[in-house]
């Protein structure tokens, strides 16, 4: 009998020899065998208010992809993305997260589930008040790492986003494009196996928008699995990388651009 | 019977859920967090202090009323203790008899039991202590003639529950020669209800006043929790869990109590320096020696350890049921 937490490796989930195995994490060998990043059998999500937002949705991202995640607006990326977070729950089928099926967690158990994945939002989510350091370092304090540790990687995750020196900035000081490199910084600090970006380029111009996607697949080079939802298809089409294309709740497509 | 197989099984399930691996937090990190939040608060707190002195205002003064109504009661207690404590039975003889035969009779009194001391006043020494009380001094024989008065044997009980009291006054108003028993049983007893009604009074008005600092901290708190909606939506999203964001919420309750328990407590000072010298000299009149007593150190402690607890309590429910709605806004 699967519990609420139910760990598996077979087959349709796993992936060879790790590729992530450097990342540190503890257990985590490199002839260990690696569940998918994300895998999805037969997932339906209807909401309270009936609409169907995802319909026998049937994927596997493996480990260390980069996988962009594209569709018409109600095509169901977002929803797809809050099932990944824990927002919802499936009403119909099951999805492992890092080999994780996600059920009716506790809400600590959610919270450490949250933990290990990174997430950018379209409107960055900074918060105005504090500056890109504390903004950074939240993640952190959140897992309660100490002072040095925080400083060592807010800097490294600022350095890799290209921000570095504006540390003590306020984020409202900053451009669009900025922000959202802030957002992923703080979404990259404590190096989780899966980056989520949901439209992060939806409010910039095209040119910052190609700047914060060539950031993703740097990031991706890292051997984070990134899944980005985006519109944003003459973006999409400069990388060669997988596109799952959503319309209407189900998979449409699923290759290269 | 299939439930109760059931039952058990889904307990060892949610035993199994918090597997999800992450970094499990030491004293020195937990300690640090309670600090940091400790801290965060506090200066949350001062950066909104107009807001945050109109609430401690309004604590305060939902603190201090039962809190003053507490010591004037205590006080009231420790008065009527003392009185009880010298409760007293005045047997009055028929005017033909003297002194002989109220010596006999306290004698008679005293064999009897259930009496601490017994005085004798003869005739002379009822009038020369009327004298005194009347303020006639030696006019008083000049008024009533030599001796107008009869012997009186005071009698002090052991005992100072009214009741029993009056029942010995009963036992002595049967004795032989006796004309009349006074006894102020009644007025004690007058005085014992009062208080009785003053100690309910005080526990009915503290949960009262205890409910509304609990609706005022809950308010204050829901408050916060709204202003505080963007950045606790982003906490949750990055993995923060409940206990962390509840955590600056429940300090900003205590020191909300703890600061509305230091407010009651200068307003309960003041409250006694504006009534302490009228009420000791409407004592001094019924020569009951009232006084009002001073909040003492005890006091002070059990007032900031309540309000405390009272806004932690006040807290804790509001930002829960702020939380699981918020949760639902994600």
């Amino acid at each position: 009998m699967p519990g609420l937490f139910h760990h598996e490796t077979g087959a349709t989930l796993t992936r060879g020899v790790g590729t992530r195995a450097d990342r540190g994490e503890p257990g985590r060998t490199a002839s260990a065998v690696i569940p998918a990043a994300i895998h999805a059998e037969h997932v339906s999500l209807r909401y309270p208010t009936g609409q169907e937002a995802l319909r026998d949705l049937n994927l596997s991202i493996e480990g260390g992809e980069m996988v962009f995640l594209t569709g018409p607006s109600g095509a169901g990326k977002s929803s797809l993305l809050r099932l990944l977070v824990g927002l919802e729950r499936p009403t119909r089928g099951r999805l492992h997260v890092e080999g994780r099926l996600l059920g009716p967690w506790p809400s600590n158990v959610l919270a450490y589930h949250r933990q290990r994945i990174g997430i950018v939002f379209q409107d960055h989510r900074l918060l105005a008040d504090r500056t890109v350091f504390d903004n950074v370092a939240l993640p952190l304090v959140i897992q309660g790492y100490g002072q040095r540790e925080i400083g060592r990687r807010v800097r490294a995750a600022l350095d890799q986003v290209g921000l570095l020196g504006k540390e003590s900035a306020r984020p409202l000081a900053l451009s669009g494009g900025e922000q959202q490199r802030v957002g992923i910084a703080r979404a990259i600090v404590t190096r989780p196996p899966i980056l989520l970006a949901d439209e992060p380029t939806g409010n910039l111009d095209p040119d910052l928008a190609l700047e914060i996607m060539q950031l993703f697949a740097r990031l991706n080079e890292l051997s984070t699995t990134v899944l980005v939802a985006t519109h944003a298809l003459e973006i999409v089409r400069r990388f060669r990388t997988r596109v799952l294309r959503l319309e209407a709740g189900q998979l449409k497509i699923d290759g290269p651009p | 019977m299939k439930r109760r197989r059931l039952q058990p099984r889904a307990r060892s399930a949610r035993r199994a859920a918090p597997s999800v691996p992450h970094r499990r937090l030491g004293p020195l990190v937990w300690f640090t967090q309670h600090a940091r939040s400790a801290l965060a608060s506090l200066g949350s707190l001062w950066r909104a202090r107009w807001a945050t002195l109109a609430t401690v205002a309004v604590l305060a003064v939902a603190i201090a009323f039962p809190s003053s109504l507490a010591l004037f009661v205590r006080d009231g207690n420790e008065l009527a203790a003392r009185f009880q404590g010298q409760a007293q039975i005045d047997v009055y003889l028929h005017t033909d008899l003297g002194g002989a035969h109220a010596r006999r009779l306290a004698h008679r009194i005293l064999a009897a039991g259930a009496v601490r001391a017994v005085r004798v006043l003869n005739r002379r020494e009822s009038l020369a202590e009327f004298a005194r009380w009347s303020g006639l001094g030696q006019h008083a024989q000049d008024f009533f003639g030599p001796h107008p008065l009869p012997a009186v044997v005071v009698v002090t009980p052991r005992t100072a529950d009214p009741t029993a009291v009056r029942g010995l006054a009963r036992t002595y108003a049967r004795l032989p020669g006796v004309a009349q028993v006074h006894t102020d049983a009644r007025w004690l007893a007058h005085l014992d209800a009062f208080l009785t009604f003053g100690r309910r009074a005080v526990i009915t008005l503290a949960l009262l006043f205890a409910l509304a600092a609990l609706l005022v901290v809950g308010n204050t708190i829901r408050l916060d929790v709204e202003n505080a909606r963007e950045e606790i939506q982003v906490l949750k999203m990055v993995g923060a869990t409940d206990a962390f964001v509840r955590r600056p919420f429940l300090y900003r309750g205590v020191y909300y109590g703890i600061a509305g328990s230091l407010g009651a407590y200068l307003l309960v000072f003041v409250v006694n320096l504006a009534l302490a010298a009228p009420l000791t000299h409407l004592g001094r009149l019924y020569e009951a020696g009232f006084r009002l007593s001073w909040p003492g150190l005890g006091f002070v402690l059990v007032l900031l350890g309540l309000g405390a607890l009272l806004g932690w309590f006040g807290a804790a429910h509001a930002v829960r049921s702020e939380l699981r709605r918020l949760e639902k806004l994600l």
